[in-house]
């Protein structure tokens, strides 16, 4: 927008090397039993693994999309990036240092790394103005020295995501769900951030808002130099949005390649029957061949590749073995055996 | 031609208050047996609402204030009480977007599917098992009779959706209204519950009304579409039609901003500003305010949808030489 501006805006990281690494991260929870009716009822500990040994690089001012099925530890891997809680193994790297943001022991990455959520219905407080909402990081971390500076800054901050100043003053309830949307987008900006975690930043708005908060949420980026996780269940906004693409199952990225490649030629065959099935608007009076079965629940895994029950390729080294992330020639990964074999 | 399954004549709805506001105005629409009718728009456009007056599901402050509902030759909105209880449930059912709020999560889904049954058919508990179990075998379930047993909670949200489809079709009912019946699933169970539906129209010649906001799913699984905007109709045809050469401004915006694969598109076309709100409509045609081929005359005059070439019809001055 203003240009005289836009320098101190921008976040000054090398563009070669990657602003996030995330290093074989897990989490685990633990959902077992209380431990009486463990020992009376003789039943084992029930461990969940959300997320299994998820590992990628995002580069700066670039956009890393995620997709994949409810549970399949989308939301938990942006919790933990996010600092809202640790993993239980590997490490998240950001400008190459380790952090763990959840343990609050490094406001400056605290401050760089902000999350847009799913619902903006439920993450902006419904007793606190926009002001005090979108104004609120500013003072925690000393970006405004007054009231009246982070007035001011809310103010502009308004005018960028497409409202006006006036409406720092309403509630939440008085806008619609695109309009909260941009609120919440205002408010992870408000801390200047580097990388803004979207955790299905539109997936709770109508078409023709989230055209509008998806061409906001670009601009931003240009602007602000901003590095984006972008994740979304929606295959297409993912196309539209990201430099690379991961897909995730069960717990595990079983395929990483840049947007391009991802969607003309998928590898892995769970990309490849995810792709076919997104309804568009080219298969008209063609229901796509559904997808067969439902993801695994994550408390009783298959073996060996999680996706064997429903993939067409299986044979027994799929059920007894877990494929390990290959490289592809063109940047980008594939943990599958049939590909790693040449089967397909 | 034969007589429509579900007719829509001129149906309003209105908010009642003390300046009521018309939250439906003027809906015409028809659908045939065996026949999938897509209802699209965006929040507050009218779709649920739709769907709740076939229904008579609408409590108050809402209410119908004008045209008809004819379901299959029989006027349904004038009828009593008593009579659309037994219509309701049984001849048009329903299948909401939510599974876990639409069923009880205190009866197994056996009990759910036997009370409906033997609600509408003349059946004993041994007979509306066996038709329970039938039902879910129907609508893709595995190992049918051991799932009677369960709770809703022990399913998963996709087999969820498939209990609430076959309570639906427990009346062997000859219209289905779906109410966004895909939007809390995941799309490789999406594209399985629009399969299932899709089939049980074509095998049980059964109507449905699909109502989403999903243009792939309408695209998918349609053979007519309507468009609404502010509660009325700006556009209704064949799916082909409407959704490869919309006449509407309203529906050529809404299909333009829907992201596809591999456009990559630096920016995605979007309608500026947003949907009038019920109280705040503009004098002529509601799309006026963000149309970008707006005219004098469409400010004060409202448009009626009127049938334009391949049986579309489009409430728009545009072609209409104004």
């Amino acid at each position: 927008m203003t240009t005289t501006t836009a320098p101190e805006k921008r976040a000054e990281h090398p563009t070669d090397q990657p602003l996030v690494r995330v290093d074989k991260l897990s989490r685990r929870f633990d959902v077992s039993p209380h431990w009486i009716t463990r020992t009376l009822y003789r039943q084992p500990r029930r461990i969940v693994r959300a997320l299994d040994d998820v590992s990628f690089a995002i580069q700066p001012r670039r956009t890393l999309g995620l997709v994949g099925e409810s549970g399949c530890g989308k939301s938990t891997l942006a919790r933990c990036l996010a600092g809202l809680m640790s993993p239980s193994g590997g490490v998240m790297r950001y400008a190459d240092k380790p952090v763990d943001l959840a343990k609050r022991n490094d406001p400056k990455v605290r401050r760089a790394v902000q999350m847009v959520f799913q619902d903006p219905y439920a993450s902006l407080n419904p007793r606190w103005s926009v002001e005090e909402s979108v104004g609120d990081p500013m003072l925690a971390f000393g970006l405004a020295k007054s009231r009246a500076e982070m007035r001011e800054k809310v103010g502009e901050l308004m005018v960028e995501v497409g409202l006006s100043p006036r409406d720092a003053q309403k509630y939440p309830h008085q806008f619609s769900g695109g309009q909260r949307q941009r609120i919440a987008v205002a408010r992870a900006l408000a801390s200047r951030p580097e990388f803004l975690i979207c955790d299905e930043p539109t997936s709770a708005l109508d078409v023709s808002v989230q055209a509008a908060v998806l061409n906001l949420m670009r601009r931003l980026q240009d602007e602000y130099g901003l590095t984006y996780l972008f994740i979304s269940h929606n295959l297409t906004v993912v196309d539209h949005m990201s430099d690379d693409v991961g897909v995730m199952y069960l717990g595990r990225l079983v395929e990483l390649q840049p947007t391009e490649a991802l969607f003309d030629t998928p590898r892995h065959p769970y990309t490849q029957l995810l792709i076919q099935t997104v309804p568009s608007l080219e298969t008209i009076g063609r229901a796509s061949a559904p997808l067969k079965g439902e993801v695994p629940s994550p408390l009783n895994p298959p073996s060996g590749c999680a996706f064997n029950p429903r993939c067409p390729f299986a044979n027994e080294r799929c059920r007894a073995e877990r494929p390990e992330a290959t490289a592809l020639p063109g940047g980008g990964m594939v943990a599958c055996h049939a590909v790693e074999e040449g089967r397909i | 031609m034969t007589t429509p399954l579900l007719d829509i004549r001129n149906l309003s709805v209105e908010l009642a208050r003390v300046s009521p506001l018309k939250v439906l105005d003027g809906i015409n629409l028809h659908l045939s047996p065996g026949e999938i009718l897509g209802v699209v728009g965006e929040s507050g456009a009218g779709k649920s609402v739709t769907g709740a007056a076939v229904m008579r599901l609408m409590t108050k402050p809402l209410r119908q204030s004008g045209g008809e509902i004819w379901f299959d030759g029989t006027r349904i909105d004038t009828l009593s009480e008593e009579k659309m209880q037994r219509l309701r449930g049984k001849d048009i059912a329903m299948v909401f977007q939510d599974p876990l709020t639409a069923l009880n999560p205190v009866f197994t889904v056996g009990q759910q599917l036997i009370q409906t049954i033997r609600q509408h058919l003349p059946l004993d508990q041994a007979a509306a098992r066996a038709r329970a179990a039938d039902l879910l075998r129907e609508v893709g379930i595995p190992s049918a009779e051991e799932r009677l047993e369960n709770y809703p909670h022990e399913f998963s949200g996709g087999m969820r959706q498939r209990v609430v489809i076959a309570l639906a079709l427990a009346g062997e009912p000859r219209l289905i209204i779906a109410d966004e019946p895909t939007t809390a699933l995941d799309v490789s169970i999406q594209a399985q519950i629009i399969a299932l539906l899709v089939d049980l129209a074509r095998t049980r010649g059964m109507g449905v009304v699909l109502i989403t906001h999903d243009m792939g799913v309408i695209a998918e699984a349609c053979d007519r579409v309507a468009v609404l905007y502010a509660g009325r109709l700006a556009e209704v045809g064949p799916v082909r039609d409407v959704l490869t050469a919309p006449r509407h401004p309203y529906s050529r915006g809404l299909i333009a901003s829907i992201p596809r694969i591999g456009a990559r598109l630096k920016e995605l076309p979007q309608i500026p500003g947003t949907m009038p709100r019920v109280d705040a409509l503009p004098p002529g045609c509601a799309f006026a305010p963000r149309c970008p081929f707006v005219m004098e005359h469409c400010k004060t005059h409202r448009p009626d949808a009127t049938p334009r070439a391949g049986g579309v019809q489009v409430a728009c001055w545009l072609e209409e030489g104004h």
